[in-house]
């Protein structure tokens, strides 16, 4: 029996969470560690389960053009003046924007640190991508959301369906004897990954719609209109708040009633929606102590991470960059990191049992 | 303006200050740390600073960055010590950046204080507020008759702000860093020597506008002391360092093994 896909996102986004926290790279890089070592010994055989590797090369094309762009536009500098290329000058409205230039070596640690983050980011998805199937995902979304799930499944699959398509048209050629690398592979096989992954998305939404997803039949209008203001609006209480919390700028009681009425507005929305609709459902994904603990080892490492007092890690977390600084290892945000490794064990005795 | 005209009159009056800065061959800095409950300070770069804040360090300021965005300047010799220097800092207590020429008016920078490159024998001014000119007009290179000066508005206390002992003017300090031992000094000399109008100008003007930095005032020295110790737990962190790549590269190691493994079992 597989693990409820849920589970897996909530994990991979409280890991993203602590990733947009901080910008110390000791902590970005356990980060990408502990997602990609979950993601390779946890992944299921499934196509879809390389997506790690390709959102890691994604991820480090990322962190070469900030610092690419960061050499050619300047913007922070320092004491530590590296190499000096050619400035480029502009004209005095537009002072403020430098082509060119001295770069030093605290701004090009702060365009890393910068990087880093993003590219965490797009580990943490990465590993969400690998370890749980999208489709299963939203088949376990309340009823209400149906109507837009049709679309969500669109741009949900998008990803990793490209990782399959590309392997699949990669094969094809190869057996035909035709095996292109390198730049060259990407222009050969750009337009038929695409074609195939798109073809596949919107296959898989025609099929839902011939399946009775996102039909409002026998519904009252009124009920419906209901229905969609709550949601909406729950939905975006629930922004709000998580924008508000994640971002640590905004008062923290502000943004956590914002949250809580939104995910009221959106419980009570999603309730009136799926009152009426009755479906029946094939192998529904339960949730488990599994689910629950794996769920509970990402809420560890993000509280952990929120929750850091200066004393033990909380000042370490954006390590300063001029002067430049050997950034520190955050103690306790490091330690949630680890208990985040638990979903290995419980995968493993899984297996065993 | 004429709240600039006005600060400008009663700065002209003083003569100490035009005085000192005539003797300023480089860029003269005037820090106002009125609203942190201390004085006007006026320093002097000497020669050509390549930058606003070589010039700040130069004339013997040190300064502290947002860890988040480096280049916005959040403290001037360790203070405020309220702002936790992370991110930048807000709109209503922050250290604006002026530029000045000697007797002239004070224009508000349109670029930041790395990217700026002043002229020798300009002036810079640092003030902290909610975009507050500096207290005192750029120091004119020569004492001249002034203006009549209008009636000074509520923020200006009643007499001007005579200027805080020049804190040791040329001292060679090239980088942020220097803080540390730069900021004692100056600190000090400024607590004894602006104690009589400090108290009065920062109960006028900063109490309506950052009730939360003028507390930090009778602890500035303190707290520039009690900001120093970086360097004992930057030996725990070399530790933690260690400790933190060792862990990531076990961890990457045992992915790339297993992802082998898989790889292999799956053939």
């Amino acid at each position: 029996m597989r693990l409820h896909p849920g589970a897996w996102w909530l994990w991979a986004l409280c890991l993203a969470a602590v990733a947009s926290r901080t910008t110390n790279p000791l902590l970005l890089a356990l980060v990408i560690a502990v997602a990609g070592y979950v993601a390779v010994s946890c992944r299921e055989d499934t196509p879809w389960a390389s997506a790690y590797g390709v959102f890691l090369k994604f991820a480090l094309v990322v962190i070469a053009i900030r610092v690419v762009l960061h050499v050619l536009l300047g913007g922070v500098g320092g004491p530590t003046v590296l190499v000096t290329l050619p400035e480029i000058p502009l004209p005095e409205w537009m002072k403020g924007i430098r082509l060119g230039g001295p770069v030093s070596a605290e701004g090009l640690a702060f365009a890393l640190y910068q990087g880093l983050q993003l590219a965490t980011l797009l580990c943490c998805v990465g590993a969400a991508n690998a370890l749980a199937n999208a489709k299963r995902l939203l088949r376990s979304l309340p009823a209400a959301l149906y109507e837009v799930s049709v679309a969500v499944v669109v741009a949900l699959t998008v990803a990793p369906q490209l990782v399959a398509s590309a392997r699949s048209v990669r094969r094809a050629r190869a057996l035909r004897g035709d095996a292109v690398r390198g730049v060259k592979a990407m222009r050969v096989l750009m337009v038929p990954v695409l074609e195939d992954a798109f073809e596949r998305s919107l296959e898989l939404a025609a099929a839902m719609d011939s399946r009775g997803y996102g039909r409002a039949a026998g519904l009252p209008r009124r009920t419906r209109v209901v229905t969609g203001v709550l949601v909406l609006g729950g939905l975006v209480g629930l922004c709000v708040g998580a924008f508000g919390l994640l971002g640590g700028s905004t008062p923290g009681a502000v943004a956590t009633p914002v949250l809580a009425a939104g995910s009221v507005l959106a419980v009570a929305g999603l309730w009136t929606g799926s009152r009426r609709v009755r479906r029946s459902r094939y192998r529904p994904d339960r949730w488990g102590p599994r689910e629950l603990l794996i769920v509970a080892s990402g809420l560890v490492a993000m509280l952990a991470t929120f929750l850091a007092p200066d004393g033990l890690g909380g000042a370490a977390l954006t390590p300063g960059t001029v002067p430049l600084v050997a950034p520190g290892l955050p103690l306790l945000p490091a330690i949630g990191l680890l208990c985040a490794l638990a979903p290995v064990v419980v995968v493993r005795n899984r297996v065993d049992t | 303006m004429p709240t600039a005209l006005a600060v400008m009159g009663l700065a002209m009056l003083n003569a100490p200050v035009t005085a000192r800065a005539a003797d300023c061959a480089g860029v003269t800095v005037v820090v106002d740390f009125r609203s942190l409950g201390g004085g006007v300070q006026t320093g002097c770069a000497p020669g050509d600073p390549a930058s606003g804040t070589a010039a700040l360090s130069g004339a013997g300021f040190g300064y502290t960055f947002a860890a988040r965005q480096p280049g916005f300047v959040c403290r001037i010799n360790g203070r405020p010590g309220s702002d936790p220097c992370v991110a930048a800092s807000p709109p209503t207590a922050y250290w604006g950046y002026w530029h000045g020429q000697p007797g002239g008016s004070w224009v508000y920078s349109g670029t930041s204080a790395s990217a700026h490159d002043p002229a020798p024998g300009s002036v810079e001014g640092w003030s902290f507020g909610a975009g507050e000119q500096p207290g005192i007009a750029p120091p004119a290179p020569a004492p001249e008759p002034t203006r009549p000066a209008p009636q000074p508005p509520a923020p200006e206390p009643g007499g001007p702000v005579p200027p805080a002992p020049q804190p040791q003017p040329g001292q060679p300090a090239q980088q942020p860093t220097r803080q540390s031992q730069t900021a004692a000094p100056t600190t000090t000399t400024e607590a004894t020597g602006a104690t009589t109008t400090a108290p009065s100008s920062s109960g006028t003007s900063a109490g309506s506008t950052t009730p939360g930095s003028t507390s930090t005032a009778g602890s500035s020295s303190p707290t520039a002391v009690a900001v120093r110790p970086t360097a004992d737990t930057s030996s725990g962190g070399t530790v933690g360092l260690v400790v933190g790549i060792a862990v990531i590269a076990a961890l990457a190691g045992l992915g790339i093994a297993t992802a082998r493994r898989r790889a292999k079992a799956a053939e």
